[in-house]
């Protein structure tokens, strides 16, 4: 079953589409991550041109951002001053990164920066959570506990001007790290297509020292703002958020996720983390592949838009 | 669908004998050498496309059947492509600065009842650009285009948007011709020149033209026009919709 993507301007396979969306809504589902930094691999694995790939993934994560954020929110497990500050961070990444995506889209090596940018995040990030899944596996087999870090030690962050009191998060500290954070996940948003969390959820819990139960929650309400107006930027800027894409996409993730949720309590955690490490660098290993060997095709032709 | 393209089928056979019996009634005086029907000038790509065949079927007047050739002559709008070279720099492939290449046609079909170099001289051929190898492309730069202009027909041929098929043309009888052109799934929107060249022993008797018009079905068309002219709004409502989405999810959620 065939449909025509009139953004994507191709036909795709409207049942593998959905499989995508929904395989990747079960990893999220039973790892508790977003899956943008996965669904948009395979989508350009597929066939979708990078560009539209990128805006049309952040678009499918609003969604999944808001059905993840409401179950947070009435645990009150969100820091929404927190949330807001790392948004203002976001707001501005988000434009420095969409006018760096026109400046390399214009320059034609927009595909180039898109990959390489998922090479060294995926790579980074894959090999992580791959040799923690896997010390967390030995360490379990040889009885013994994981070490836990002590949590309120200060660092370098505390002695940073503009200290702000977060309550819910206990803290008080300088607004220039959570700004800083901002920033950077989202020009990663705009850039990659992809909610950030992975980067944000550990520089929450490891830089702010901000408590476990409120983090994941927290970073949910700063990416369903940042990815909500990366898409309008993608939308107004360069017109490649296919709303067709996005739609199935979004059934696909519903679906999975529910799955997933439902699978995750099934197995051990540290199995999970070390196959999510799996997958992470085997997407990464694809990537990177394509960039190193020999092209099929030495020549790019791409139509001028006039 | 099978159905459908029986009663197509049927349509088109019944417009043959048509012809036929025209011809066969007024042998002597009939003044065009060459008539030809198009199946359906209006194509459209609607959200389940996959790809489409345009039904060519006409008469011509022949005096010796074994000297008599069709070609036919498919050619969308032209276009501007940019081509960038892939160069290995620190070890990964990078693209190269582009170069423009004009009057690329967005699709280009060549059939024939045998090879078109058989059929007719090759100054004709280069002057109406008739073959794949006849294509008259524009470039601003000189240096290494032919070896662009070969991938970009390479490309173009792998991807079903340039066809050669000197066996696409066949003729029944002794003064009917059929052709089915494959449009392919990614075809762009536009009109399309179907020219058709009656030749008679190497010379050109007569020639038809007639355009046929490809459009976006209504919700593909509509989608594609408000992404660009209301990019703001259109960015704005994919946002709404994920909104509504992303709630309703969790409300269905909730609910249990």
């Amino acid at each position: 079953m065939y449909i025509y993507l009139p953004i994507a301007e191709v036909s795709v396979n409207l049942i593998i589409l959905f499989g995508m969306g929904g395989a990747v809504g079960i990893l999220s589902g039973m790892f508790g991550v977003g899956g943008g930094f996965l669904m948009t691999p395979l989508l350009i694995f597929y066939g979708i041109p990078p560009i539209v790939a990128v805006a049309t993934e952040a678009n499918q994560i609003v969604a999944s951002s808001i059905s993840g954020v409401v179950a947070h929110w009435r645990r009150r497990a969100v820091d929404f001053k927190m949330g807001t500050v790392l948004l203002i961070g976001g707001v501005i990444g988000s434009f420095l990164g969409i006018e760096l995506f026109a400046l390399l889209k214009n320059v034609g090596q927009i595909d180039l920066m898109i990959s390489l940018a998922y090479v060294l995040l995926l790579g980074s990030i894959g090999s992580l959570i791959f040799v923690e899944g896997i010390s967390a596996i030995i360490n379990k087999r040889n009885d013994k506990i994981a070490q836990i870090r002590k949590r309120k030690e200060r660092t370098w962050v505390y002695s940073l001007p503009f200290r702000v009191r977060f309550k819910k998060s206990g803290l008080y500290i300088s607004v220039i790290p959570p700004i800083t954070i901002g920033i950077f996940v989202g020009i990663l948003a705009s850039i990659m297509g992809v909610g950030g969390g992975f980067v944000m959820v550990p520089a929450m819990i490891y830089l702010l020292r901000m408590p476990t139960n409120i983090v994941i929650g927290t970073s949910l309400y700063q990416i369903i703002f940042v990815t909500s107006l990366v898409t309008i930027l993608h939308a107004y800027e360069n017109q490649t958020v296919d709303v067709m894409l996005a739609i199935i996409l979004m059934g696909g993730g519903v679906v999975g996720a529910q799955i997933g949720a439902f699978l995750g309590h099934r197995l051990k955690a540290e199995q999970l983390r070390f196959l999510l490490g799996v997958l992470i660098l085997a997407v990464c290993a694809k990537m990177l592949i394509e960039l190193i060997a020999k092209p099929q095709n030495i020549y790019v032709i791409a139509d001028v838009l006039l | 669908m099978y159905y459908y393209s029986f009663i197509k089928t049927l349509i088109v056979a019944l417009f043959c004998v048509g012809f036929s019996f025209t011809n066969y009634a007024s042998a002597n005086e009939v003044e065009a050498d060459l008539v030809v029907q198009l199946d359906d000038p209006h194509i459209q790509i609607g959200s389940n496309f996959f790809g489409e065949e345009l039904l060519i079927f006409g008469a011509f007047n022949s005096g010796d059947l074994s000297k008599s050739d069709i070609i036919i002559k498919v050619r969308g709008t032209s276009k501007s492509i940019s081509v960038r070279e892939k160069v290995k720099k620190y070890g990964i492939w990078v693209n190269s600065d582009d170069t423009i290449i004009d009057n690329v046609p967005s699709y280009y079909a060549i059939y024939s009842n045998r090879n078109i170099q058989r059929i007719t001289t090759q100054d004709f051929l280069k002057e109406n650009q008739i073959g794949l190898g006849y294509l008259k492309f524009v470039s601003n730069e000189k240096n290494q285009t032919p070896n662009i202009y070969k991938e970009i027909i390479k490309k173009n041929k792998e991807e079903g948007i340039f066809i050669e098929r000197y066996t696409g043309v066949r003729i029944v009888g002794d003064k009917l011709f059929r052709a089915s052109v494959q449009l392919p799934k990614d075809i762009n929107e536009g009109s399309y020149d179907v020219t058709i060249y009656f030749f008679d022993d190497q010379k050109l008797v007569d020639r038809d033209t007639s355009r046929v018009f490809v459009n976006k079905t209504l919700a593909g068309k509509y989608i594609y026009t408000q992404a660009n002219e209301r990019p703001l709004l259109y960015g704005i409502i994919c946002v709404v919709i994920a909104w509504i989405a992303g709630l309703s999810v969790a409300g269905l959620s909730r609910a249990r």
